[in-house]
């Protein structure tokens, strides 16, 4: 999966990184997967044959649908066990009860609820939300990512149900279902609703010219290219760029958890031979850190690792703090991994200049002072049932804006009050520049 | 799984005192043939020097200091043969400090007996005793103080595991009711252990990893704090992460209250993280590190005296400004090198 992905991707620029696997556990549960997936396949595959009714295939449909019933006979036995938690798991008495929280989904919750929609969730979104669902793909690039990418594949194999439709009109609704469907496992973040408003506006510029279908198609998914390749892969070299004449040669740097950009930004520095001294603070419930400590590792370069509990001791050493981000938001606020506000507290009182590195396309237009207003629920290990407390671990914290000194983007290095400026900025060219018609001789 | 509640050390305050007492008892060659009050003074030392752990230990230094005060007190008064039943922990400290008051104009020097063993027996274990009896009602004396500062449904922070904090809050239960938030550490499970053994006496408990401190610290009202050791200028030694945590209270103008027996009063000054710290296992950091993966953690957080707001010790209630006159009352000035 991983080689077609590369394939997939834009040639120009760095290729996608595939996903890791660095844990055991996540080795289980990409075996998991694949069975989960050999089964949503073959369901998915039933239902497109369904839908063009031929003879050969249903012959082929009743040893597949043996065999799905068979593997369904075998995880019942785990969905006894799972729906039990699953309903302790909705109650929240406390203070967040207003808070999302998200069931744990085996294969066969999402077979119910692709029942409830008559129309099917494709394989690639099965996979992906499952890979949301146990931390295997987290981190908003990432997740932004491999949804475009997972979008790509569905674009391939959707077909209109009715040819007299057009094409553009049809995909509309699908995708506004692909995100509700999608909501039921993990909040949608700041990219990916970039990602949806832009190609709802390739749709709409779409509706107005007369494509076929397959035409159609293979300009969404070149628009789709687009995106990544401007939004995320260029915008990841600008970044670096701006960011390397920020940092001088041998600085002492803190870094949270762990940013695409960040890391990117550490292998360029040290590619272009100068050298930093890193202090990596991790986070053991996500454990991103120790992922990013590896990473460097891999490319050769050394760092210090450290808790976040500890940092205190080492503050006095630092010179700059990174941080990477998950949205900006309108009122100069930085959403980002639960404990940054922490940091830059930190840093604000020991006088350490305080980097957020954050793209443009993750820029919101909502408004949040505090962390608890609106959060998202980190469940990544069963409680007992026999606990006398509540756990609680939230998985964004807010910063505020005075704490912030600067944000790196594409655009230029601004501080965290201009989110709103560049936001207006970005609405007058629909978030890319001007989205090329697509013509007919293509 | 390590669920040891206090910083594992060979010997607790309790169990460095009741070693003194076998030591005592055993090993009379050790001193001359007619000990006086120095020679039982200088010989207490050398065993504090013994049974340190370090230079980071403090708690044995500072329980050997007690009962050296304690014996300087009770042998200042002339002829002073204490009663053999034992009294009450504070009228012997009232009576103790009242000496102390009317013969603050003699010296400390004069006043040492040379009389004969029986009597200097007579000084020395009620010492010990009184030293011991402190000790063990520290927790006690702190807690007639637990409904005095909170209000009714007030939500409290806790940082890790304290049985001060803990006896604290169960008996301040009786006449409040109130919410607990538990902050744990990323390393050891001393934060569950904290919420569980809160949670079996029907509390309302949450446990919250440490990263969420500044999510949820908008909803805290008070912060409780174990400490490990308080240094004379009014700072603290506590768990790492407490300084973090005592830098957002005083963002969010949230009062921090420290609890903890005058048994860890450490007369000694600290400046800033690294006076008092040593750096601990990688293995503690990260289970998985490598040998080419550098890992730091720290044994202690120094928190300056500006983020706390009250001290309460089985002593009485201090501020960090008047917090030095408990050192005076508690200790002499002579034995601060031991």
């Amino acid at each position: 999966m991983s080689e077609k992905q590369n394939q997939q991707n834009p040639k120009k620029g760095e290729p996608w990184k595939p996903k890791e696997k660095f844990d055991k556990k996540a080795n289980k549960e990409k075996q998991k997967q694949e069975q989960e997936q050999t089964e949503a396949k073959q369901e998915s595959n039933k239902t497109v044959q369904q839908q063009q009714q031929q003879q050969q295939q249903q012959t082929n449909l009743q040893p597949i649908v043996q065999q799905a019933i068979q593997q369904q006979q075998t995880i019942n036995d785990k969905q006894i066990v799972q729906t039990e938690p699953s309903k302790e798991q909705n109650k929240r008495k406390d203070f967040l009860s207003h808070l999302p929280i998200f069931q744990d989904y085996t294969s066969v919750s999402i077979k119910t609820v692709k029942q409830i929609d008559p129309l099917t969730l494709h394989h690639s979104f099965i996979e992906l939300c499952i890979q949301y669902q146990n931390g295997q793909c987290i981190g908003s690039t990432h997740r932004c990512v491999e949804f475009l990418n997972a979008l790509k594949q569905f674009i391939k194999d959707y077909k209109l149900s009715k040819q007299s439709t057009y094409f553009a009109m049809a995909f509309l609704d699908e995708l506004k279902k692909i995100f509700n469907l999608m909501k039921n496992f993990r909040t949608v973040n700041e990219g990916m609703s970039t990602s949806y408003l832009f190609i709802r506006e390739c749709l709409m510029i779409l509706r107005d010219t007369k494509l076929d279908e397959n035409e159609s198609k293979i300009w969404l998914c070149n628009q789709i290219d687009q995106f990544i390749q401007s939004k995320i892969i260029s915008a990841s070299e600008l970044i670096v760029k701006n960011a390397t004449q920020l940092i001088q040669e041998g600085t002492t740097i803190l870094v949270y958890a762990r940013s695409y950009l960040i890391e990117n930004f550490i292998i360029n520095y040290f590619k272009q031979g100068k050298q930093l001294t890193i202090f990596v603070v991790d986070n053991p419930q996500f454990g991103e850190g120790s992922q990013l400590v590896n990473r460097l590792q891999q490319q050769g370069i050394s760092c210090y690792q450290i808790l976040l509990s500890h940092v205190s001791y080492i503050l006095s050493k630092v010179d700059k703090i990174l941080v990477g981000a998950s949205s900006m938001l309108c009122n100069g606020a930085l959403v980002s991994r639960v404990g940054t506000a922490l940091l830059a507290c930190l840093a604000s009182t020991h006088k350490i200049p305080f980097l957020v590195f954050c793209e443009s396309y993750k820029f919101s237009e909502k408004s949040q002072i505090d962390s608890l207003s609106w959060n998202e629920i980190a469940q990544l290990e069963q409680g007992n049932e026999n606990q006398q407390y509540t756990s609680l671990s939230l998985r964004y914290d807010i910063t505020q804006s005075n704490y912030i000194n600067m944000i790196v983007t594409e655009v230029g290095l601004i501080p965290a009050t201009s989110v709103k400026a560049v936001i207006g900025e970005f609405k007058k060219y629909n978030y890319v520049d001007a989205i090329e018609v697509p013509r007919k001789e293509q | 799984m390590n669920t040891q509640k206090a910083q594992p050390r060979l010997y607790s305050s309790k169990e460095s005192i009741l070693a003194l007492k076998a030591h005592l008892s055993a090993k009379q060659a050790k001193l001359p043939k007619n000990p006086t009050i120095e020679d039982y003074i200088t010989y207490i030392k050398k065993l504090s020097n013994r049974l340190k752990q370090g230079p980071l230990d403090f708690w044995i230094p500072n329980v050997f200091r007690r009962v050296i005060q304690v014996i300087r007190l009770m042998s200042s008064e002339d002829g002073f043969l204490p009663n053999k039943d034992k009294e009450k922990n504070f009228k012997a400290l009232g009576l103790t400090i009242q000496r102390q008051s009317s013969r603050s104009k003699t010296t400390v020097e004069t006043g040492f007996e040379t009389g004969s063993n029986a009597n200097q027996q007579y000084i020395i274990l009620p010492a010990i005793e009184q030293v011991l009896e402190e000790l063990e009602a520290h927790s006690d004396d702190i807690n007639t103080f637990a409904s005095t500062h909170f209000f009714t449904n007030e939500v409290l922070l806790v940082y890790e595991y304290s049985t001060t904090v803990l006896n604290f809050l169960l008996s301040a239960k009786k006449t409040r009711n109130f919410e607990i938030i538990v902050l744990e550490s990323e390393t050891e499970n001393l934060g569950k252990q904290f919420a569980t053994d809160l949670g079996k006496h029907q509390l309302n408990v949450t446990l919250t990893p440490f990263t969420n401190a500044y999510a949820i610290m908008q909803r805290v009202n008070k912060i409780l704090l174990g400490v490990d050791a308080i240094l004379k200028n009014g700072g603290l030694l506590m768990h790492p992460g407490t300084y973090a945590i005592c830098v957002l209270a005083k963002q969010f103008a949230v009062p921090v209250i420290v609890l903890s027996g005058a048994h860890k009063l450490t007369p000694k000054y600290a400046f800033d993280q690294t006076t008092f710290n040593q750096l601990v296992s990688p293995l503690k950091i990260n289970p998985n590190s490598t040998v080419d993966q550098m890992s730091i953690g720290i044994t202690f957080d120094y928190v300056p005296p500006e983020y706390i707001s009250l001290y309460i010790t089985n002593q009485g209630q201090y501020t960090p400004q008047s917090i030095y006159q408990l050192f005076s009352d508690f200790y002499n000035v002579k034995d601060e090198d031991i």
